[in-house]
C-alpha cells in the first residue's frame, strides 16, 4: 500500500506537494505462557505471541523450542531441538528426557518479521524450569484377611507397583518396621519367590501380633516418596470343636460305632480340609487318647479326625474314657488342662473348647 | 427377542429345587414375593426347560430379569411372554442349572434345576445333618438318590426343630431311677439321641417328631436294661423294674469258684451286669425276650479266657453253670522279652488274640450249650521290653507286638506246649501304593490311612500314614503279617474315597478312585429363610451295614450362610 505509506511531508505554497515513502517501523513481540503453573514433563506447554506493529505489516513468527538436562548454558547441561512453528500459539510436550537425563528446563525463542524484513527487537526468549513430579508406590496386600486383619506366622504377600508420573524410572526400596514385640530372628521378610510381571513383591511372616509397617520407597532419580502401609497382625485364634458325633458325652456301645470330630471353626486351621493347594489354610490337628474310665494317664490313640471303636476289643462292663483334642499349627499346649477335666477352653470365650471326652461303657 | 444374560454371580448361595429361595422379607406378609416354578419336573438332557415366574402381592408393572448359569457360564435365555415372565432355556448336558429371576421393586429367588444324564445311574445315599452344639436342633438325615454324571443340587434342607420331650426314667413307685437312655427316631434311625438322666428333676431332649425306639440302661444293677419299640414321646412313660433273674456260677476247669468274673447276657437289651461272688455264684437281670447269648469275662490273672455261648435250648429259669473245660491250661507269659527284630520293645505294648475253639459249657442242669472261648487282650511291656503280667490258655494264636514307636509287628504264637521263650517279630516292611483315577491318571496329595483291623486291632495301635506324590506313588510301612484296612481320600474332593484291606509284603494293585460328583445344598432350620452355619454334613452308605455304614463317604461343613457342598462318588452313567 505504497499510496497509503505516503504522506505528504511537505507543501509549498506555490510549487504544491511532495511525497515520500513512510518510515517501516519494526514489530514488537511478546511471548506468554497460555496457562500457568509448573511446566512438567510429558506435559503440553502451550505459549502465545503478543505482537504489535505499527504498521500493521504482515508478520512472520519463527519459533524455536528446546529442552535442556539442566540450565541452559551451564556447563554439563545438553539440549535438543523439541519443536519449531510460524502460528501465533506454538504448544509442544515437554520430553522427559535429553541425552538420557531428566528434562530440566525448556526455552523458546520467537523471531518474528514484518514483510519489510524488520525484526522484532530483542529477539523473544522465554526460559522455563521444568519441574520434577514425585514417584509412588500402590501397595497391596495379597494374605489370609480375616477382618482386615492378617494371622502371626502366615506368609503374607506384600505387592507394590512404582509409578512416576513424568515416567521416569522409578525405583523401590523396602523398610519394615515390626510390632514392638517381635523378635527380628523370627521375622521373615525377603523378596518373593515369585515375582510379578510388574513391581516387585516381598514375603513377610510375622512373629507376633500387633501393627506392622512396611515402608514402600519410590525413587524417580530426582527426588523419593514413601508410602507407609500398616498391617494389622492379630493373635491366631484356637480352634473350636464345633459339631461332633455323638453329640452325648456318655454312651453305651453295644456294636461297633464311630467317634468323630466332624467340625473345627479355625480361623486358618478349619475342619472339614480345606484343598491341599490352599495358600493359607492348613487343617486341625487331632489327638485321641484314651484310659480306663477315671483311671490313670491317657494313651494316644490316633491323630485321625474319628475312630471306630468296637466293643469287641473290650469287655462288657469296662468303661472307657474317649478323648480328643483339637490343634491348629500353633500346637498348642493343654499342660493348663487338668487331665481329669473332660473338656476345656485353651482362651475364652468359654465355649470355645478344645477338648471333648466321652464315657463309654461297652456292653 | 433372544436375551443372552451374562450375570454370571455365583447363585449356590441359594439352591432350591422345588421351592427355590426368596430374599428375607423381614416377616411380612404382605411383601412382595416371587416364586418360580421350573418344568419338567424330571428333566433329562437334552431339555428345554420352561420356568414361570409368579410374584404375590406385586403391584405395577413388573419386569422379570432372568439369569441361568451352568458351571459359572451363563446359559442363553428366551422369553416366553413380552415381560418375561415366563421364559425359556435349553439345558443341552446334565448338570445343575442355577436360575435366579430378579423383579425390580419386589424379590429375588434363586434356585437350582437339576437336568439328569439319559443314562445316568442312581446311588442313594444318606445326608447326615448335625448341627453346632448349642443349636438346639436334633441331628437328622435326609435320603437323597442321586444321577450320576453330574453334580446335583439338593435344594433347601428345612432341618426339622424336633420336639422338646422330657425324659424321665422310674421305677413302679414313680421314683427317678438315674438311666442312660437311647432314643432312636424312626424317622432317622440311624442317628441316636442319648442321654444320663439325672436322679432329680426332668432331662430334656430334642427329638424328631414320630415314634422312637428306646434302650434304658439303669444305672442301678438292680434294675433290668429295657427296650422299648415304638415308644411314643409326650405320650409314653419309661419305666423300669428289676426284670427276670437270671442266677448262675462260674467254674475253673478245676471246679472252683471263678471269683470276680463278670457276666452278661444279650439278646433284645443288653442284661446288667454281674460279677461272680466269692462262690462263683451271680445274679443277673433282663427284661423282655429271654437273652440269646451268654459272655463271661474273668478276672485278667486267671489267665482262662472270655467264654461266649449261645443261650438257646436253655431254661433261664434254671441257675446256669459256666464251667471251663477242665482240660485248660494257662501258661504265665509274665516277663516273657518282647523284641522286634530282636530289639526290645520297650515302653510297648502287646496285644494278643487267642481262640479256644472247647473252652467249656454253659448249662442249665438239663441242657448244656459249647462255650467259645478267646483272649483279646493288650498288655503293656514295660521299658525293658519284657511284658507284664499276663497268663493266657494254652492254645495257638497271634501277638500283634508294638514298641513306643513305629507301626509293630506279628508274631504267631503256640502255647500248647509251653509258653514262649521270647517274642520277637519281624520289622516293618513298606507297602507300595499307587492311586490314580478311573482313567488310570496318577491322584497326586491323596491321603492314606492303615488302621489295624481284625482281631489283633486295637485302638492304640499305630495308624501309618502316607501321601501320594506327583506320580500317585505312595508308601506306608507296615508290620508284616498285620491286616490293614487302608483308607484313601482326595482332598481335593475329586474322587470318591476308598477302603480296602491290606497288608504288608503283598503286591497291591493301583488303587483307583471313583470320580466324584458333588451334592450342594443349603440347611435351614424349618421356618427360617436364612442359613445354618457351622452344621457338620456327612455323607453315608444308605445299603451299607456295621461299621461300613457309619464310615462318611464325604463330608463337609455349612458356611455362614447355610451353604455346603460334599463329594460323594459318581454313580456314572450307562449300564
Amino acid at each position: 500500500m505504497l499510496v497509503a505509506r505516503c504522506v505528504i511531508v511537505g507543501c509549498l505554497a506555490s510549487a504544491g506537494c511532495f511525497y515520500v515513502d513512510a518510515i517501516n517501523e519494526r514489530p514488537s513481540a511478546e511471548i506468554a505462557r497460555v496457562g500457568d503453573g509448573e511446566v512438567f514433563r510429558g506435559a503440553e506447554l502451550v505459549v502465545r505471541a503478543l505482537i504489535d506493529d505499527p504498521d500493521r505489516d504482515r508478520i512472520d513468527l519463527t519459533w524455536r523450542a528446546q529442552a535442556c538436562n539442566g540450565t541452559a548454558g551451564a556447563t554439563g547441561t545438553l539440549c535438543a531441538a523439541v519443536a519449531t512453528g510460524i502460528d501465533p500459539q506454538f504448544s509442544f510436550v515437554v520430553p522427559a528426557t535429553v541425552e538420557g537425563r531428566p528434562t530440566l528446563n525448556v526455552s523458546i525463542d520467537l523471531d518474528v518479521v514484518d514483510a519489510h524484513g524488520a525484526t522484532a527487537r530483542p529477539g523473544q526468549h522465554l526460559e522455563l524450569p521444568v519441574g520434577n513430579r514425585p514417584p509412588s508406590a500402590v501397595v497391596q496386600l495379597d494374605g489370609r484377611d480375616l477382618d482386615g486383619q492378617f494371622p502371626p506366622r502366615v506368609p503374607l504377600t506384600i505387592n507394590a507397583l512404582g509409578a512416576d508420573p513424568d515416567g521416569d524410572a522409578v525405583t523401590l526400596t523396602w523398610q519394615l518396621f515390626p510390632a514392638t514385640t517381635s523378635v527380628p530372628a523370627a521375622v521373615v521378610f525377603e523378596p518373593a519367590d515369585v515375582q510379578p510381571a510388574t513391581g516387585e513383591a516381598y514375603t513377610l511372616i510375622p512373629d507376633v501380633d500387633g501393627e506392622w509397617i512396611v515402608r514402600v520407597t519410590a525413587d524417580d532419580g530426582i527426588e523419593t516418596h514413601a508410602t507407609d502401609t500398616s498391617i494389622l497382625v492379630r493373635a491366631d485364634h484356637a480352634p473350636c470343636l464345633g459339631a461332633s458325633e455323638p453329640i452325648s458325652a456318655t454312651v453305651v456301645a453295644i456294636a461297633p460305632r464311630r467317634f468323630a470330630v466332624l467340625v473345627v471353626n479355625d480361623d486358618l486351621d478349619p475342619y472339614p480340609a480345606p484343598p491341599p493347594d490352599d495358600p493359607y489354610l492348613r487343617t486341625a490337628g487331632f489327638a485321641w487318647s484314651m484310659r480306663s474310665a477315671g483311671a490313670g494317664p491317657f494313651t494316644a490313640i490316633s491323630d485321625a479326625a474319628a475312630i471306630d471303636f468296637d466293643p469287641a476289643a473290650f469287655a462288657p462292663g469296662d468303661r472307657v474314657e474317649l478323648r480328643v483334642e483339637v490343634n491348629d499349627r500353633n500346637d498348642r499346649s493343654f499342660a493348663a488342662c487338668p487331665i481329669d477335666a473332660p473338656t476345656c477352653s485353651l482362651q475364652p470365650p468359654a465355649r470355645c473348647q478344645q477338648r471333648k471326652t466321652w464315657i463309654v461303657e461297652v456292653r | 427377542m433372544m436375551r443372552a444374560l451374562t450375570l454370571t454371580l455365583v447363585l449356590a448361595h441359594c439352591i432350591a429345587l422345588a421351592t427355590g429361595c426368596g430374599s428375607e422379607q423381614g416377616g411380612d406378609d404382605d411383601a412382595c414375593e416371587v416364586t418360580v416354578q421350573l418344568e419338567p419336573g424330571d428333566a433329562v438332557a437334552p431339555v428345554t426347560i420352561v420356568g414361570r415366574a409368579t410374584v404375590e402381592h406385586g403391584l405395577g408393572v413388573l419386569a422379570y430379569e432372568w439369569t441361568v448359569t451352568r458351571n459359572g457360564r451363563p446359559v442363553e435365555v428366551t422369553p416366553r411372554t413380552p415381560e418375561s415372565r415366563d421364559v425359556e432355556f435349553v439345558a443341552p448336558e446334565a448338570g445343575v442349572y442355577l436360575v435366579r429371576v430378579i423383579v425390580p421393586g419386589c424379590d429375588q429367588w434363586d434356585g437350582g434345576k437339576n437336568v439328569r444324564d439319559p443314562r445316568a445311574n442312581e446311588n442313594t445315599v444318606r445326608l447326615r445333618f448335625t448341627p453346632a452344639p448349642g443349636s438346639n436342633l436334633p441331628g437328622q438325615e435326609r435320603i437323597v438318590t442321586v444321577p450320576g454324571g453330574a453334580d446335583f443340587a439338593a435344594g433347601v434342607i428345612n432341618l426339622d426343630g424336633g420336639l422338646s420331650v422330657p425324659i424321665v426314667v422310674h421305677d413302679a413307685r414313680g421314683a427317678n431311677v438315674p438311666s442312660y437312655v437311647r432314643l432312636t427316631s424312626r424317622a432317622t434311625p440311624d442317628v441316636f439321641v442319648e442321654l444320663t438322666t439325672s436322679s432329680a428333676g426332668t432331662d430334656v431332649v430334642r427329638l424328631l417328631p414320630g415314634r422312637a425306639d428306646v434302650l434304658v440302661i439303669p444305672l442301678d444293677s438292680a434294675l433290668a436294661p429295657r427296650r422299648l419299640d415304638d415308644w411314643a414321646p409326650l405320650v409314653d412313660s419309661l419305666e423300669v423294674d428289676a426284670g427276670t433273674v437270671a442266677t448262675g456260677v462260674v467254674q475253673a476247669p478245676s471246679g472252683a469258684p471263678v471269683v470276680g468274673a463278670r457276666v452278661a447276657l444279650a439278646g433284645d437289651a443288653p442284661s446288667t451286669i454281674a460279677t461272680t461272688a466269692s462262690d462263683g455264684s451271680f445274679t443277673l437281670r433282663y427284661r423282655g425276650a429271654p437273652p440269646s447269648t451268654l459272655t463271661v469275662v474273668p478276672p485278667a490273672t486267671s489267665g482262662l479266657p472270655r467264654l461266649s455261648a449261645s443261650l438257646v435250648g436253655l431254661d433261664l429259669t434254671q441257675p446256669l453253670t459256666v464251667s471251663y473245660a477242665p482240660g485248660l491250661i494257662v501258661r504265665d507269659l509274665t516277663g516273657t522279652p518282647v523284641r522286634i527284630d530282636g530289639v526290645a520293645a520297650g515302653a510297648g505294648a502287646a496285644t494278643i488274640a487267642i481262640d479256644v475253639a472247647d473252652a467249656g459249657t454253659v448249662g442249665d442242669g438239663t441242657t448244656a450249650q459249647p462255650a467259645t472261648g478267646k483272649h483279646r487282650d493288650t498288655v503293656a511291656v514295660d521299658g525293658a521290653g519284657r511284658l507284664t503280667a499276663y497268663r493266657a490258655t494254652a492254645a495257638p494264636g497271634r501277638v500283634y507286638l508294638r514298641a513306643a514307636t513305629g507301626p509293630g509287628a506279628v508274631v504267631l504264637v503256640d502255647l500248647t506246649t509251653a509258653a514262649p521263650i521270647v517274642l520277637d517279630g519281624a520289622g516293618p516292611e513298606p507297602l507300595a501304593i499307587t492311586v490314580v483315577d478311573g482313567a488310570g491318571q496318577p491322584i497326586a496329595d491323596a491321603q492314606l490311612r492303615a488302621t489295624l483291623t481284625g482281631d489283633l486291632a486295637h485302638l492304640a495301635a499305630p495308624a501309618p500314614t502316607a501321601t501320594t506324590d506327583a506320580l500317585g506313588h505312595a508308601t506306608v510301612t507296615l508290620a508284616p503279617g498285620a491286616i490293614y484296612q487302608l483308607d484313601v481320600v482326595d482332598p481335593r474332593r475329586d474322587h470318591a474315597a476308598a477302603h480296602l484291606l491290606a497288608s504288608a509284603g503283598t503286591s497291591l494293585e493301583p488303587i483307583e478312585l471313583a470320580d466324584a460328583i458333588a451334592i450342594d445344598g443349603e440347611v435351614r432350620a424349618t421356618g427360617q429363610s436364612v442359613g445354618l452355619p457351622s452344621v457338620g454334613v456327612t455323607a453315608l452308605c444308605y445299603a451299607c451295614t456295621g461299621l461300613d455304614r457309619t464310615r462318611p463317604l464325604g463330608d463337609a461343613v455349612t458356611d455362614l450362610g447355610g451353604r455346603f457342598v460334599v463329594a460323594v462318588p459318581d454313580p456314572g452313567t450307562g449300564p
